[in-house]
């Protein structure tokens, strides 16, 4: 079985609601920093959640847009990490070897969508805080950059699970923990390799576009544009 | 390991025994029945399983599963502390099988976990060792604890006092409620207390009115091609966000000319109405003047308004907003059908709060949107118990006994209504919460509670389905410390008094088996939860027109203290990822801001993070400014949450309580706090000082007009 | 050309080396506790996290990798700048040569401390050293770290050579006039030399092809400096000229470094008499040289961006 994991944001049904990114922390362990942490810029958030005004009151709208690794085929923060820390694994995801990395922060300089975050110090977990981590997720230390995995543990757990079952793993019956807890449903989670799975039919709508595309890292993440409303006369 | 989620809902159905089937008799509704969950306690190491809950941090109820594993816990036990290998929350999900969660969870919802692995929460109760609000508690067993509270209310009860005991909750539909009151029924004490900042009591009240349905509406969001909402965030905060979430997306899964339209009414741009295919700016409470003009409008058009006279161009000239533009939306509106209209959050705390939920209900009506696909509904359901307003409990006789569940006024109430000087003067206080707070630390006797997770739980959801049926699950884990479940702990109390009621459940898991709902004692019986009724011609309509606290001259802007995205009205300011989460409209984290207008802010020389103070006529705060393109000139926002002085490592002394320095305005005649109704007027006081802390992430493209000048954000 | 020096030309040159003054002691004292607290604080540095070093997303580099920089162009002062001069055999050089060879040494050894320190996990930088592993993990060498580390390596290397070689004749000088343990050591380093002609070929054949090998290496490792920028995608690292205008700031850099170490020197050994006014008129015409080529990268540099309405590289 061979599978490359993408996933569509559809820009029309994402309401900034920001589930998606307290699902991702809980799911993969991510500590919080503390505000004096945070006031200098090292708050971590695997995906976040982008908004853009435009225009002035009262006619001002704004667009949400959630970002988190693009998971490029083209990764640059695959190349210039010394260690292989960050690469490419078997299934196209750009996979983050903790072990691996000695902390350059090269690859945060290198990812163009600043989606690469940084453990300046020890992550703490107040005791009983620490009971909530999954122990599926190995925990950062200092020193050591980390970033949407794709939630990894995840698509190992559907995989070994599909191997043992000898079956393939059904389109929407795995999903990364930002795409399931979304409430509109806004991120589409699947394989880019089968043709018939929902994310490969979205990613070729017209809507589609890639974010910073002309920077050639190939992100495997399409964001579908939001959709204008017209009278339904004028169809 | 993390199954997907078909194998999920398949386990689901393979442990939860399905109850008695019982369907409740008031409204011979079949899906009504109570799923019961039995804990299994063989887990697997390294192994999930995932057991089904409610959330309970709004009245939505939401239903969770929880991926539990097997993990050491440092324990708490008959006052010793140890280690027990027990399975541990881990996760929750929303649960795919409940129709108002629908698989899925707001942000507060996700960060519920950390409620019970809080390293704050209280682990065993604690009774008052100095001074009132001197912080300073010994502890004491479960059994002082009870029989201190027995005793207390065996002494009301001998003197034949049993009025003077109060009871002061939160205003939930659950299970809980229903034995808190009965409870308080059988004893004699008049009924529980419900005090909620944003509660939505207010257009309960309009919907008794306009269709005979004491309670929240229901939207078919997804079948509705026009959707018109007055300021209500019903897709952050406000009512049952994820149901409405799930149904939005379905909404906007139609292309091409099935295509709905959602047009947005507000004095500020909400997460909800940042998007709207269209924001409509209007004056701060003349929502429902707006809804009046539409719906004279709409029923011009379909013929089906009634023929009051109303003079239209003054109305619409009182909402700022353009004439035609009035004309055009009530013109889609009446074209697009089925069209429904939403009104709920700041519209409905103004002075005409009222009034202007009545204007919403009408347009409804008159669009012939009630009841109907792809319009609003209410869900059936069991009548809600009677509950008395604080006022009643600050303005008449201080009770002798306070009993406080899930409640926290001092922080939730403005100054002025004195909440604290109320509760300094009651006697004796008990608090069941888990934590340390401005209301807590006013208590005799804390008898923490579980965790939602450790208990028993039941909801009853009011609105947010047409499917929304009753529920209850048991405890998705065994207790980290020596606290006890507050309706368990109510029951011993209640038994052990020296005439205790008869037939009382030996505990809360027994009273959800025993008793549907439907067979409490009801103080509301014509409130039936049956279908909507015709709509009432309504009782001398309240009055349209906004009153404000303050004079405009001196206190030129209005104050919308919101409810947060991340602390809803504040109970969850504790939560650290909460707490770290960048708001959706400002990506602000660990603290609180005013939101300004940036022409406005431009005018008055302020820039991103300057301190500004906020004055009103009952006090004022010092917060840094965040300008915004997305709020009217003469209108500040403060999100509420933060600005608790007593609420854990997290909360405490951060950011600013806007709560505080509102006016005591009412809605009407409802008694429910105006909390918009507040005019302020603000200065910048100082350079940034670091406490507005962006994560970061575009807020916006430079304007045109600011090229060249002051810092980009 | 006369090899052989006079004798009070020799005495001149190696007293230093018979007589320590105080001055030398208070010079390692001080410059010891500067080097006693930046170990202090790297000590606290690892113990607390790179956090306290105060790097914060976006700066995520910043002040280690300035120095790395800073200290990697001080070092072209001496290989590139004697190496150049060596092979358009300009004659006056020859004062010149050691003293810039010697601050190449030590500036590169300093450079390279700084990648090591600024790592987030710096016990583990040998991973960037390609040794065979049981787990046959090999640095990635599409990583302009791994080109770093390579090429700072390579540098290193040659300036060793390149300050070694020539240094053989004057340690067989030192040899000649000391005794007992002195004797011995410079013996060893001075391999044997005892002056012959055909040392003499040998030696300046040697040095010759030296000169000829690090020039390209000197380049390639300012360059490679550059790229570790111009790879990132971070505004205004990636212009395509930053290898150029690397190695023109490090000469430019490197010159200057040399005028003041020379200028030191010169007045702390009393050595007015060799190290001429003339040698710091040439060294200055050079420094004006590389400051109009650097003046003119830095305009380039707006001007490309300024051209192509880069507004994010402004
Ligand atoms: N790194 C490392 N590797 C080692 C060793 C070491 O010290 N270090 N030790 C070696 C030695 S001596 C041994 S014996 C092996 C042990 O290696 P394994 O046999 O793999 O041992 P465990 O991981 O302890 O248990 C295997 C699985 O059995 C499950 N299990 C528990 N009870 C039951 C049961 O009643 N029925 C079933 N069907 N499953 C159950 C557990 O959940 C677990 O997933 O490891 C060897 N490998
Ligand atoms: S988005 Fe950034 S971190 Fe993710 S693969 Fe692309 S370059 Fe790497
Ligand atoms: S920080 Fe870690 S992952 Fe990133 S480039 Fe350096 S070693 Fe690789
Ligand atoms: S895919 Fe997983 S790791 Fe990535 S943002 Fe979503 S939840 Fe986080
Ligand atoms: S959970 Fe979904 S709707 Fe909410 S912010 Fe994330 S992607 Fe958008
Ligand atoms: S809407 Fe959010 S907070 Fe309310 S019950 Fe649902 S998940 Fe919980």
């Amino acid at each position: 079985m061979s599978f490359r994991w993408g996933m569509v944001v559809d820009l029309d049904k994402c309401t900034g609601c920001e589930a998606c990114v307290t699902a991702c922390h809980a799911e993969n362990n991510i500590p919080s920093v503390s505000p004096e942490q945070a006031v200098r810029g090292r708050a971590m958030h695997w995906i976040r959640v982008e908004r853009y005004y435009e225009g002035d009151f009262p006619d001002v709208r704004v667009k949400f847009r959630p970002v988190l690794c693009q998971q490029c085929d083209n990764a640059p923060c695959e190349a210039v990490c010394p260690t292989y820390a960050s690469h490419q694994n078997e299934d196209g995801l750009n996979a983050q070897v903790y072990n691996r990395c000695i902390g350059t922060r090269y690859c945060a300089n290198a990812c163009p969508y600043n989606v690469r975050f940084f453990n300046f110090f020890n992550p703490e977990w107040p005791k009983p805080l620490h009971l909530q981590l999954n122990p599926d997720v190995s925990n950062r230390s200092v020193g050591i950059m980390e970033k949407c995995t794709f939630c990894v543990q995840r698509i190992k757990a559907a995989k070994t699970a599909a191997k043992a079952e000898n079956r393939g793993i059904p389109d929407g019956s795995l999903q990364p923990a930002c795409a399931q807890a979304c409430p509109t449903s806004a991120l589409v989670f699947g394989d880019l390799n089968d043709p018939n799975s929902r994310v490969a039919r979205l990613s070729k709508s017209p809507r589609g576009s890639k974010l910073l595309e002309d920077l050639g890292a190939e992100p495997k993440i399409t964001y579908l544009s939001k959709q204008p409303w017209h009278e339904p006369h004028t169809y | 390991m993390a199954e997907a989620p078909m194998d999920r809902r398949h386990f689901i159905k393979l442990t939860a025994i399905t109850g008695t089937s019982a369907a409740l008799t008031a409204c011979g509704n079949p899906e009504n029945q109570i799923i019961r969950f039995i804990p299994e306690d063989d887990l697997v190491p390294g192994v999930a399983t995932w057991k089904p809950s409610i959330c309970p941090l709004c009245n939505a109820g939401c239903g969770v599963i929880a991926r539990v594993m097997e993990g050491d816990a440092e324990v708490f036990r008959n006052g010793q502390p140890g280690v027990i290998r027990m399975g541990l929350a881990k996760k929750l999900e929303g649960n795919p099988d409940d129709p108002i969660s629908q698989g899925k969870l707001c942000v507060r919802g996700q960060a519920a976990i950390q409620i019970t692995y809080h390293p704050d929460r209280l682990d065993q109760p604690k009774k008052r060792s100095g001074e009132r609000g001197s912080g300073q508690f010994t502890d004491v067993t479960w059994d002082e604890a009870i029989k201190e509270l027995t005793a207390q209310l065996d002494a009301l009860a001998n003197a034949g006092d049993q009025k003077s005991l109060a009871f002061l909750t939160r205003p939930r539909a659950a299970r809980r409620l229903d034995l808190i009151a009965r409870l308080l029924q059988e004893y004699g004490a008049p009924a529980p207390v419900a005090h909620e900042m944003f509660s939505d009591e207010v257009l309960r009240r309009a919907n008794a009115i306009s269709f005979g349905s004491h309670q929240l509406p229901t939207f078919d969001l997804e079948n509705t091609r026009y959707l018109l909402v007055f300021g209500a965030d019903f897709l952050g905060t406000w009512n049952a966000t994820v149901a409405h979430s799930a149904a939005y997306g379905r909404m906007r899964q139609r292309a091409g000319a099935a295509r709905a339209k959602f047009v947005y009414v507000d004095s500020r741009l909400t997460q909800t109405g940042a998007n709207a295919d269209e924001f409509i700016a209007c004056r701060p409470g003349t929502e429902g003047l707006l809804a009046s003009a539409i719906t004279a409008e709409v029923g011009r058009i379909r013929k089906t308004g009634t023929s009051a006279a109303v003079d239209l161009p003054a109305m619409i000239a009182a909402t700022g907003v353009a004439a035609d533009k009035v004309t055009r939306i009530a013109q889609e509106f009446a074209d697009n059908l089925p069209a429904v209209a939403m009104i709920g959050g700041t519209a409905l705390a103004h002075t005409n709060g009222l009034a202007s939920a009545l204007a919403v209900n009408e347009l409804n009506r008159v669009a012939g949107s009630v009841n109907q696909p792809g319009g609003v509904s209410f869900v059936s359901q069991s009548p809600r118990v009677a509950t008395r307003h604080l006022n009643e409990l600050l303005q008449g006789d201080a009770p002798k006994v306070l009993l406080i569940d899930d409640s926290n006024p001092v922080f939730a109430s403005p100054a002025s209504m004195k909440v604290a000087d109320a509760l300094k003067r009651t006697p004796f206080i008990v608090s069941f919460g888990s934590f340390i707070d401005e209301t807590s630390a006013l208590a005799d006797l804390i008898l923490p509670d579980h965790s939602f997770l450790e208990s028993w739980v039941a909801s009853a959801p009011e609105s947010g389905s047409a499917k929304a049926a009753p529920s209850s699950f048991g405890p998705v884990m065994r207790p980290l410390y020596d606290t006890r479940s507050t309706p368990d702990v109510l029951l011993a109390a209640f038994r052990g008094l020296a005439k205790p009621a008869a037939g009382l459940p030996n505990s809360f898991e027994e009273f959800l088996n025993q008793e549907p709902a439907s067979q409490l004692p009801s103080p509301r019986p014509q409130a039936s939860g049956s279908r909507a009724q015709a709509p009432s011609p309504r009782p001398q309509a309240p009055s349209l027109e906004p009153q404000f606290a303050g004079d405009a001259t001196q206190y030129p802007y209005h104050l919308i203290p919101h409810a947060s995205a991340a602390f809803y009205d504040g109970s969850l300011a504790h939560l650290p990822w909460l707490q770290e989460l960048p708001d959706p409209m400002t990506s602000a984290m660990w603290g609180s801001w005013i939101e300004i207008n940036e022409r406005k802010a431009e005018e008055l020389g302020i820039h991103q993070g300057d301190v500004i103070e906020v004055t009103s006529t009952q006090g004022s705060l010092r917060v840094p400014a965040f300008l915004s393109p997305g709020i009217a000139p003469d209108v500040i926002a403060i999100p509420v949450g933060q600005g608790h002085t007593n609420f854990t490592r997290y909360a405490t002394n951060r950011g600013v309580n806007p709560i505080a320095i509102l006016a005591p305005a009412t809605v009407g005649d409802t008694g429910q706090l105006a909390w918009a109704a507040t005019r302020v007027k603000i200065a910048r006081v100082g350079d940034p000082d670091k406490s507005l802390i962006l994560f970061g992430g575009a807020t916006r493209e430079r304007p045109e007009w600011a090229h060249g000048r002051g810092d980009e954000h | 050309m006369n090899r052989t020096l006079t004798k009070p030309l020799a005495d001149d040159l190696v007293r230093p080396l018979f007589h320590t003054s105080v001055w030398f002691y208070g010079i390692v004292l001080v410059a010891g506790t500067v080097v006693a607290c930046g170990a202090a604080a790297w000590g606290y540095q690892l113990w607390n996290g790179i956090g306290v070093s105060g790097k914060r997303w976006p700066t995520f580099w910043a002040l280690y990798l300035t120095n790395f920089v800073f200290w990697i162009g001080i070092s072209h002062a001496g290989t590139l700048i004697s190496a150049i001069l060596r092979l358009v055999n300009a004659g006056w050089r020859r004062p010149v040569t050691r003293c810039a060879e010697v601050i190449t040494v030590f500036a590169l050894m300093i450079g390279a401390m700084f990648p090591i320190i600024h790592l987030g996990r710096p016990w583990l930088a040998f991973w960037l050293f390609p040794y065979p592993s049981a787990r046959e993990i090999w640095p990635n060498f599409r990583s302009p770290l791994a080109w770093d580390f390579f090429a700072i390596n390579t540098y290193l290397t040659g300036s060793l050579l390149f300050l070694f070689l020539p240094m053989i004749p004057d340690f067989a000088l030192v040899r000649d006039r000391s005794t007992g343990w002195r004797r011995r050591i410079y013996g060893a380093l001075s391999f044997g030399w005892r002056g012959t002609t055909k040392q003499w070929n040998r030696l300046e054949s040697a040095m010759q092809i030296m000169a000829i090998a690090i020039l390209p290496v000197a380049v390639s490792v300012h360059t490679i400096v550059s790229f570790d920028f111009s790879m990132a995608n971070v505004p205004m690292w990636h212009s395509t000229i930053f290898g150029p205008y690397f190695v023109a700031g490090a000469i430019f850099s490197g010159i200057a470094a040399l005028i003041i170490a020379m200028a030191a020197l010169r007045k702390a050994l009393s050595l007015e008499h060799y190290l001429l006014p003339f040698h710091f008129d040439n060294l200055g015409k050079l420094l004006l040289l590389m400051a109009i080529l650097w003046g003119y990268f830095v305009f380039n540099e707006r001007l490309t961006v300024w051209y192509g309405n880069e507004h994010h590289e402004m």
